[in-house]
């Protein structure tokens, strides 16, 4: 190939990205291949070294990474330490010595709060109503001697309610041959995580959070590490569940803003109500069961989707699974999109749908009103008065609608 | 390698290379694919992000050997994120090099 032919293909395979980007990275290409040529290098070599085209255009689609792991705010460190109440009960100097010690801990505290956020790291937390207006906190460290490496920690600032678990500090002895634990995040990610934490280990859960918040608070937010969130029977304005690689389970919540993610865990809700409600992860699977809202969203890059819901608009994503849908009531809008995993919605109570839709290479059918299945090719239709606006997409699997009018 | 990995480790040698003075394209591409096997070319779009998110300036200066040089300055917001990058690289190799020498032990 020639330095003309070169950069004639990589002028094409920039045309997509805009006039602005386009001339900005062949200037840096054209700038790159005078300055080799000045090296004395010949065409050849300096294409040979700026390599394959694709693998770059490659690295400037990679920008539209899902949010989550895009920006990942920086741990925020030990903090304000809690107000002298999260020494364990081991002390400092001998904690890792010692073997197969249960260490369990409550807390209750008073006063109101804007918000309350609890950071599980490799501990689970749970999350359910106090039955009094206290914050009531179990901490609970099963097991082996490491989990001692952890401690509890409360705080507060501007009105919000902070606690967790940490890693104490000056751990990491040696000449002890037990699983260590190690958990190292790179680039905002989690690369590492191996050791006797979160809830793979025999007996289940090794430290657990849990935590009873009482009614009026308007805010939680509650985030695990490795352990797994489960909240339930709680009533929030906003509700926020995180989970790296643990699962997320929603039960009996009420909040108007609710968001649930997890990294590679599962999330699961039911019972749940919300005027706008997100649940998204990354590789786990996505079940809503018995939810209520304005508008769901759900999105999984390769687990599957499986919601049984009423709401007005539905967003649904999987990357490579499978998305199946039961939307009770009147839906306005319900767009469902898979990679390559099958689509099935059972629209059960609308007036009338609107549907566009397409796949790749999977078979469509439609069927409205409990007539015979209609076998279709990618394209709009319409039943009733097109009430519910309905978008399906698969890249390669099949799709399935059906409508029962109310 | 994993695309993520491997962008996130170009970006950390890229900011580092740029601490110590400020470098223009040709010669930051050099200097990494003189220690490692990449396309040179895959560096110009972590350039670029790394612009667009202002951990680098760009200024031009007129140079011989034709169109004029694009050099890449480091942000005091860039410097910040390349030494917490490095200490999350740090503790990474860590990491690593322990859990390598437990399976060697």
């Amino acid at each position: 190939m020639t330095k003309l032919e070169y950069m004639t293909k990589l002028q094409e395979k920039l045309e997509k990205f805009g006039k602005e980007l386009q001339e900005e990275i062949l200037e840096d290409y054209r700038q790159h291949f005078a300055e080799g040529e000045n090296e004395g290098k010949s065409e050849e070599e300096i294409i040979d070294e700026l390599g394959n085209i694709e693998e770059m255009i490659r690295e400037l689609s990679e920008e539209d990474l899902p949010e989550g792991f895009a920006q990942r705010p920086l741990e925020p460190g030990s903090r304000a330490e809690g107000a002298g109440q999260d020494r364990t009960e081991q002390g400092e100097e001998d904690g890792v010595n010692v073997k197969d010690a249960d260490l369990k801990k409550s807390f209750s505290y008073s006063a109101y709060y804007k918000g309350v956020v609890l950071e599980g790291k490799a501990a689970s937390v749970i999350v359910s109503r106090s039955e009094d207006d206290r914050i009531h906190v179990d901490y609970e460290a099963k097991g082996v001697s490491n989990q001692l490496n952890y401690e509890y920690y409360q705080y507060e600032e501007d009105g919000i309610f902070y606690a967790g678990v940490k890693r104490r500090k000056g751990i990491r002895e040696d000449g002890d041959s037990e699983e260590k634990l190690v958990k190292v995040t790179l680039f905002g990610r989690t690369i590492i995580s191996y050791g006797n934490i979160g809830n793979f280990s025999d007996g289940g859960q090794n430290i657990t959070l849990t935590v009873r918040i009482p009614k009026g608070i308007p805010k939680l937010t509650a985030k695990g590490g490795s352990g797994n969130v489960s909240v339930t029977g709680v009533e929030l304005e906003a509700f926020e569940g995180n989970s790296g690689s643990g699962n997320v389970t929603l039960e009996e919540v009420v909040a108007d803003r609710l968001k649930a993610h997890s990294g590679s865990g599962n999330i699961r809700a039911s019972h749940t109500e919300f005027t706008s409600g997100s649940f998204e992860t990354g590789s786990g699977n996505i079940k809503a069961e018995m939810v209520k809202g304005r508008d769901l969203k759900c999105g999984t890059g390769s687990g599957n989707i499986k919601v049984d819901a009423a709401a007005a608009e539905y967003r649904l994503s999987a990357g490579s699974g499978n998305i199946k849908v039961h939307a009770v009531g009147a839906a306005e809008q319900v767009d469902v999109s898979a990679g390559s995993g099958c689509i099935r919605l059972d629209l059960d109570g609308a007036k009338g749908m609107e549907a566009m839709v397409r796949s790749g290479s999977g078979s469509i059918h439609l069927n409205w009103g409990g007539e015979n299945d209609q076998k279709v090719k990618s394209g709009t239709y319409a039943y009733g008065n097109s009430a519910c606006k309905v978008r399906a997409n698969s890249g390669s699997g099949s799709i399935r609608i059906s409508g029962s009018p109310a | 390698m994993n695309t993520q990995f491997k962008k996130g480790a170009l970006e950390l040698c890229v900011l580092s290379q740029l601490v110590w003075g400020d470098k223009y394209g040709y010669e930051l591409t050099e200097r990494i694919s003189g220690e490692m096997s990449i396309a040179s070319g895959t560096l110009y779009p972590i350039l670029r992000k790394l612009k667009e998110d202002d951990y680098v300036t760009t200024y031009l200066v007129e140079s011989e050997s034709g169109p004029a040089r694009k050099y890449y300055k480091l942000t005091e917001k860039g410097k910040d994120y390349q030494a917490s990058v490095k200490q999350e690289w740090k503790a990474f190799t860590d990491a690593v090099n322990q859990l390598i020498q437990e399976q060697e032990g």
